[in-house]
């Protein structure tokens, strides 16, 4: 249970949710979208949701709910707006740009169990939620987008950059 | 085989690899946080004149007895006193400035081939039948403003909410929302709402923001009305299992009402806060109407 106030905990929680749901939609755009809308909410409810034991897990289910129900503005202007799930946005900034390349290819199951059980550290439950899948399966998808990323990683120099 | 110690080395690097994204947006409590990324310019002159109506509407609030509603779910007979329900602000468009509702489905229904997501998608499913299948989208309801039009088509998967300004026929002045379709176990439900900011044109005309919210009905409702926080109420559209409810005013809804065929009532607790912001582009100032958080 948090005592947080809500500007402290937005402060604290802003980029972890936002990287997580980056990474899970792989859609810059919507992820901002998605993200801003559970904040909003978490903000609108932060009486009650100051006493939730994970109010980071609650703001990701929710901006991942938004995201998959397909909650998003349209606008005739942007239907001509480019293919951007294949791009990685502001790879070159990354510390380590082939690794998130790699993440970005993962399937899109493996990709958000990583998000939500490694960037945002949220525990198998939580992620099972988030993600409407069964506990199990987070496990599986898991151990299944590690094991890729290690053999893509496998002719990189891992061991010493990991270090 | 990997070890526990591997895997920590490997979440490590991942966290690394993402550390440069950082989310840039004002926490809701300090400016008010959009809903929404890109919205529709729906002013016009018209909005400008309304907004006076608004600034009298909203007085004439303040001198009447209100009791919004606490957001409780649960049903209760039909209150003899309440808010005033007000199909919005705006006017009924005048007979034959209405937006032509051909004109609705080639803008509204066209193909988006990048902004379908992927989890729309069935089994074996391409981006190029959903778009078929949201050309065919049959109309819900349509409602004609003074200075939009709003279109609802609906069938049992999808849902494409569309508004349209009059004046350019929708050229540039189009916020179309596409969204899976809902249940609820309840009469109604609250599937996401919008602000949609204050404008500026070129000429230097200030638009209002246009809020919508949206949900799932059930058939054995008769009536849905938006609750402001003034103690005002907007009547949503109601039809083909969805309500909407839009309005003009800057002034955020404490819930959703529904009367059932029975005569009773459903409160909802769906909340939205109302947001002005800076007319885009202009460098004006942004105002906020939300409260502080805690």
């Amino acid at each position: 249970m948090t005592t947080l106030d809500f500007p402290s905990f937005y402060a604290e929680a802003k980029d972890i949710v936002f990287r997580a749901v980056l990474l899970a939609t792989r859609r810059p755009d919507h992820a901002e979208d998605a993200v801003a809308d559970a904040f909003l909410r978490a903000c609108e409810r932060w009486e009650t949701l100051a006493g939730h034991p994970n109010p980071t897990a609650w703001v990701i289910r929710t901006a991942m709910n938004r995201f998959i129900s397909g909650w998003r503005i349209w606008r005739r202007e942007q239907a001509e707006m480019p293919e951007i799930v294949s791009l990685v946005p502001d790879e070159a900034r990354s510390l380590d740009p082939f690794l998130l390349r790699q993440l970005w290819r993962l399937p899109d199951r493996q990709r958000q169990v990583v998000a939500l059980r490694v960037l945002a550290d949220l525990d198998t439950r939580s992620t099972a939620a988030a993600l409407g899948i069964a506990e199990g399966t987070v496990g599986v998808h898991l151990m299944r987008g590690l094991e890729t990323l290690r053999r893509a990683l496998a002719g990189t120099d891992y061991e010493e950059v990991a270090r | 085989m990997t070890t526990e110690h591997d895997d920590q080395e490997l979440f490590e690097r991942i966290r690394r690899a993402t550390d440069h994204f950082s989310f840039e947006r004002p926490a809701p409590s300090a400016l008010g946080l959009r809903r929404g990324a890109r919205v529709g310019r729906f002013g016009s002159l018209v909005a400008a004149a309304a907004f006076g109506a608004a600034v009298t509407l909203v007085a004439l609030a303040v001198l009447r007895p209100q009791g919004p509603p606490t957001g409780s779910q649960s049903p209760s007979p039909n209150p003899s006193r309440g808010p005033v329900s007000t199909p919005g602000l705006e006017s009924p468009a005048p007979r034959g400035t209405e937006v032509p509702l051909d004109a609705a489905q080639r803008t509204c229904l066209s193909p988006r081939p990048d902004s379908i997501p992927d989890e729309w998608l069935a089994s074996g499913e391409t981006f190029a039948d959903i778009n078929a299948h949201l050309a065919g989208l049959p109309l819900a309801q349509e409602e004609q403003r003074s200075h939009a039009g709003l279109f609802v088509f609906a069938d049992e998967r999808f849902l494409i909410l569309c508004e349209m300004g009059r004046r350019t026929d929708g050229q540039g002045d189009v916020s179309i929302i596409g969204a899976l379709r809902e249940t609820s176990g309840t009469p109604i439900g609250y599937s996401g709402g919008t602000n949609l900011p204050a404008s500026i044109d070129d000429a230097g005309n200030t638009y209002l923001a246009d809020l919508l919210m949206y949900g799932p009905a059930a058939a054995n409702v008769t009536r849905v009305e938006v609750l402001l926080e003034d103690g005002s109420a907007v009547e949503a559209s109601l039809g083909g299992g969805v309500w909407v409810g839009w309005w003009n005013r800057s002034i955020s809804a404490v819930g959703v009402r529904a009367t059932l065929d029975d005569g009773t009532t459903f409160l909802l607790d769906a909340t939205m806060k109302a947001t002005v912001l800076s007319p885009e582009g202009t460098g004006a100032p942004a105002r906020s109407e939300a409260p502080a958080a805690n």
